[in-house]
């Protein structure tokens, strides 16, 4: 009898360890396994792959964008076979070559796939590093870019743009520098008709604030860093003060709460009318050039981000194709991602929308024409400049994001927190080996 | 015939599984990352960590930014307990009184401590939205318009004050509950034959009596608020700025983001010895509170008779209150403008109060109804607004200005089974099962285990047995974050990591040292003499305690069951963590990734998810709420 309580301790085990046999689900033999962010592209890319005639099932695991970075984290730190091939963000290939996550891809990719067919923006941001090295760790996979939708019968309508041109003197269009963007964000607010002139990514989520600031900073002649590497004078240089007090004079022009903005919050806003102009990436236009979620479908237009007083740059996002080191299906995602390279399955890509890397396909009208915004995007790619992708970009992004948030919220002054950044990541840079002179 | 096992086997046989326990998850991991701490390491990096001697203290103690940090973390630590002590006890005080459906009306109040924190998290964010949240049309129906909340420094902190106040109250008011209603009736009898006054009645009886419970739920408060981390991960990831930025955030950031391994180990040592010094504090305080302190001790809060200490002993709420406000001043303010700009709410608020303080009883009866409706009514705006929105189509989520009355549709929870609207998320009801069989093996095995160990701690001499104590509870205060790097290293080179088994071990070691110490003092109410009775008719030690001493504590396990069950159940940083693939997240893992989803924010998706998950809960609760109440008096109160 007094094993009756035993028995009640027991079966907590048995409850325990019956179920614990079952390693989750998945982790098939026969599957190859993709880690992406979740998001269109990735459903995109399931549909092509689902057409994959090497004989093995591929799947696209898809990963909330909140976990995206952490999960992707762990799977290092665990040496996870989970995953054969990560499609990981442009920053990241640093780490990933430095820590030797991802495969040297450098031989394998000058036999198995044709690299004069890749633009070599693409292939330099999403493949190689160090830059100029001629060493390749991924595949571009969905290139990515900054741009903005507008609201084409705010834009186009005769009385607007009378009275623009009488306050402004020069005619409403979409704007070509920033400081027509300035006007005409200034011209369309008005908080009493819920309408505000633009939203630009002010927030601290992941990477916002520092993607939404760093291309009105190279606009403005600033940069994060010397060609020592070194951001001392740089990132708090005059040029690079007066473009973050530009880029913060801009949230008056947008709706409350734009501080805490990024991709999601400015499409919400803008597919609900309260905005004239919406900062975008691409890989997420296709959610506003939907009729179901945009009230204004008919009516939206899209421009290339502005350019500035010193120069004409856009903040490049996307991500490059890697095969995970701990994969133990190495070969089977070798072959996969050389069927992924060839023309016919980029331009099926292109297709269902996904962003190619591949000219032919880039300058073919299939892809102009797939969808309303892709002109534009063949624009902006040779304006695409990254942030930093060396091996502790994280630590510079987190400083940059806090920083560069709390001067938006007013809670310092931008030249506060272009020198508190300087100085943080000058420790980091220096730390890190990577300050070549001061 | 078989030989009945002596007390010392006993002894050993109970404590053994639940200390072998602990230190594996928990002392083997500390010494692990004390060494990371001193080391330049980054977890995943092939590079073999590096000593470095005390260069990642010098480095934490010589950053500003770090010490803005603890300061903050302790602001918001203070402030939030203070707000769960007055309102949690300010219920208990209101809903005191016999009246009907009063079973619904404090499992009513108890909804939102049973939902997932990260979950709570990601609801104030929605309902503080500034277009189209709840709380914006609140404020345009008295006319005011304030849409600050998550995007003002000051008011951000607040908004995390105001969401784990609303979460937390109840626990306050749950334990106050209980404590009432343990007062002696006729105490209060005797003060009525005296004509005493409401007041001095409750002065001098009521508070007495039960200010070592309080003190014991205000610990457990303090020590679960430092490590506040789901609800601030996903209301304002310590934005803007770093206006919310708390130790347990950090820590996060610095692990797992930035893998920055060594550093983080360094910090995360920092806040243990922090800890430990609560800790110290906390037994000390809980020993005198039960007359189990060293022999020369008194009772808690009668220590020296001086007029000096009486006064103490009188004012300390008084002193407290003016502390915690006179340190926070400015930020107080800026609440009060906020608070200033819906005058009719808060002015009805507060005369409410005035009422129920100076009114005589017949208008503090009536008064105490209404006041119940009220603050009901204020708690359960939120859970309607979850409910609603599970019921509405996607563009009246949205909608501006928000709609309150809407044609009901089940689209949010077909598209919930569906894997949210692009079916990607996975699969919502696999995800419940594994929260499941997670939650009800950990559960079980906390509770038994733990029941086990409280025994042998109540009824033997255990040699060491206040170490042992202290060493149990002190796995109950330190921020899991802390041994978070080692444990997942551990689980990944023991094969542990993806698996149910892994997450219910850890989540069984979460919950022991709460299991022990809740069912330690419901051990030590049963009389001795009952299993000496036994003893004397030939039972064995093991038949006494599993015929005549567990059925008495059977109320006690129903507690801790249902507390276990709670925090297994909605657990969020370590089910993120450690497993890899969707067809294993829980529920509270999958449900949070939905708030960035393919197709933008799925808010009603999200909220059906919510709704159903916490339904087993809230069932659960009800139909153990009488067990509960009697169970969380953690036996601080002898009867």
């Amino acid at each position: 009898m007094r094993r009756v309580f035993f028995g009640f301790a027991v079966l907590g085990a048995l409850a325990l360890f019956g179920c614990g046999g079952d390693k989750g689900a998945g982790g098939g033999k026969d599957e190859l396994v993709i880690l992406w962010a979740q998001w269109q592209p990735a459903d995109a890319l399931q549909k092509l792959v689902d057409t994959y005639p090497g004989g093995i099932r591929v799947r696209v695991e898809q990963v909330p964008w909140a976990q995206y970075l952490d999960k992707r984290n762990t799977v290092w730190a665990g040496k996870s076979s989970e995953y054969d091939i990560i499609i990981g963000d442009s920053q990241w290939l640093g780490q990933g070559a430095e820590e030797k996550h991802y495969v040297d891809l450098t031989d394998w990719m000058k036999t198995a796939v044709k690299m004069d067919d890749i633009t070599p923006a693409a292939l330099a941001a999403y493949g190689e590093y160090p830059a100029g090295s001629g060493k390749y760790y991924a595949m571009p996979c969905e290139s990515d870019g900054i741009g903005f939708a507008y609201r084409k019968d705010l834009f186009e309508d005769p009385k607007e743009m009378a009275a623009f041109r009488a306050k402004y003197g020069y005619d409403l269009a979409p704007p070509k520098t920033w400081g027509q963007f300035r006007d005409i964000a200034e011209f369309f607010t008005r908080p009493d008709q819920k309408l505000y002139g633009c939203a630009l990514f002010y927030s601290k989520q992941y990477d916002s604030v520092t993607m939404g600031f760093e291309q009105v900073l190279w606009c403005y002649g600033g940069d994060w860093v010397d060609k020592n590497e070194n951001p001392m004078g740089v990132i708090n240089s005059p040029d690079a003060v007066r473009a973050l007090e530009f880029f913060i004079d801009l949230k008056k022009f947008a709706p409350p709460g734009v501080v805490n903005y990024y991709f999601e919050e400015t499409k919400n806003a803008f597919n609900t009318g309260q905005l004239a102009m919406a900062e975008e990436w691409f890989a997420f236009m296709p959610g506003i050039n939907d009729p179901k979620t945009n009230k204004f479908f008919d009516h939206t237009g899209y421009f290339l981000s502005p350019g500035g007083p010193k120069g004409h740059y856009v903040s490049l996002g996307g991500q490059g194709m890697s095969i995970s080191s701990y994969s133990k299906k190495q070969g089977e995602a070798r072959k996969f991602m050389e069927w992924f390279a060839k023309q016919e399955t980029q331009l099926a890509w292109a297709k269902l929308g996904g962003y190619t890397a591949n000219i032919n396909v880039l300058k073919s009208d299939d892809f102009k024409n797939a969808a309303p915004y892709n002109a534009v995007f063949s624009e902006t790619v040779p304006l695409l400049k990254d942030f930093a992708n060396n091996k502790v970009y994280q630590q510079l992004l987190d400083v940059s994001q806090e920083k560069l948030n709390a001067a938006v919220t007013g809670q310092l002054t931008p030249k506060e927190a272009l020198d508190a950044i300087a100085q943080s990541q000058l420790k980091t840079l220096t730390q890190a080996g990577l300050v070549t002179s001061k | 015939m078989r030989k009945a096992l002596g007390d010392r086997a006993v002894a050993n046989l109970f404590l053994i599984p639940s200390l072998t326990l602990l230190i594996a998850f928990n002392v083997f991991p500390l010494f692990w990352s004390l060494y990371l701490s001193f080391t330049n390491y980054h977890a995943g990096s092939p590079i073999a960590p590096v000593w470095v001697g005390g260069a990642n203290y010098t480095d934490l103690f010589t950053d500003p930014d770090k010490w803005q940090v603890f300061v903050r973390t302790a602001r918001l630590v203070g402030l939030s307990v203070f707000a769960q002590f007055v309102v949690g006890f300010g219920i208990a005080l209101l809903l005191n009184r016999q009246f009907r459906a009063k079973g619904l009306v404090t499992t009513a109040f108890l909804l939102p401590m049973m939902l997932s924190p990260v979950l709570v998290g990601v609801f104030w964010r929605f309902l503080l939205e500034p277009q189209w949240g709840l709380m914006t049309v609140v404020y345009s129906v008295f006319g005011a318009q304030y849409t600050g909340w998550l995007t003002d420094p000051n008011m951000a902190f607040w908004s995390l004050v105001i969401a784990d106040t609303w979460m937390w109250a109840p626990f306050i008011m749950l334990v106050s509950l209980a404590g009432l209603s343990s007062v002696p009736k006729h105490l209060y009898e005797a003060a009525e034959v005296d004509r005493a006054s409401y007041w001095f009645k409750f002065r001098y009886i009521t508070i007495p009596f039960i200010t070592p419970l309080l003190l014991v739920a205000l610990l457990l408060r303090t020590m679960d608020c430092f490590k506040f981390f789901d609800m601030v991960k996903v209301m304002t990831d310590g934005g803007p700025g770093a206006a919310t930025e708390t130790v347990a955030v950090q820590l996060y950031r610095m692990a797992f983001s930035r893998t920055d391994t060594g550093m983080s180990c360094a910090l995360a040592y920092i806040v243990l010895v922090m800890i430990i010094g609560l800790a110290n504090v906390y037994i000390k305080a809980l020993n005198r509170a039960r007359g189990e302190g060293p022999a020369d001790s008194r009772p808690l809060f009668s220590l020296p008779d001086t007029k000096w200490m009486s006064f103490v002993q009188s004012w300390w709420p008084v002193g407290f209150f003016a502390i915690v406000v006179i340190w926070n001043w400015t930020s107080v303010l800026g609440l009060l403008s906020v608070a200033a700009s819906m005058p009719i709410v808060s002015l009805s608020l507060v005369a409410i109060v005035i009422v129920c303080v100076l009114g005589g009883s017949v208008a503090r009866h009536y008064l105490s109804y209404v006041g119940i409706a009220a603050i009901l009514a204020i708690f359960l705006i939120p859970l309607y607004w979850i409910t609603a929105t599970s019921l509405k189509k996607q563009e009246d989520i949205v909608a501006l200005p928000p709609k309150v009355t809407f044609a009901p549709t089940m689209e949010q929870y077909k598209k919930l089974v569906a894997g949210g609207s692009s079916g990607t998320a996975g699969s919502y009801l696999r995800q419940v099962g594994n929260s499941a069989i997670v939650g009800v093996s950990s559960t079980i095995l906390a509770v038994s285990l733990g029941a086990m160990a409280a025994y042998a701690l109540a009824r033997f001499r255990v040699k060491g047995k206040n170490d042992w104590l202290f060493f149990i509870l002190s796995t109950r205060m330190l921020p899991p974050v802390v041994v978070a790097i080692p444990i997942f290293l551990m689980f990944t080179s023991i094969g542990l990591r993806n698996t149910y088994t892994g997450l219910s071990l850890l989540y069984t070691v979460f919950n022991l040292s709460l299991a022990v110490w809740l069912l330690k003092g419901f051990f030590e109410e049963v009389p001795r003499d009952y299993e000496d009775a036994a003893l004397l008719d030939g039972y064995s030690r093991l038949r006494a305690f599993w015929h005549v001493t567990l059925p008495q504590v059977l109320p006690g396990i129903a507690a801790t069951t249902i507390f276990c069950f709670i925090s297994a159940w909605n657990e969020f940083a370590f089910a993120l963590i450690l497993m890899d693939r969707k067809q294993s997240y829980t529920a509270p893992v999958g449900l949070q990734g939905l708030a960035i989803g393919a197709q933008g924010f799925e808010w009603g998706v999200i909220a059906a998810g919510t709704l159903l998950f916490l339904l087993p809960v809230a069932i659960f609760t009800f139909l153990l709420r009488n067990q509960l109440l009697r169970g969380v008096t953690f036996g601080a109160i002898k009867r």
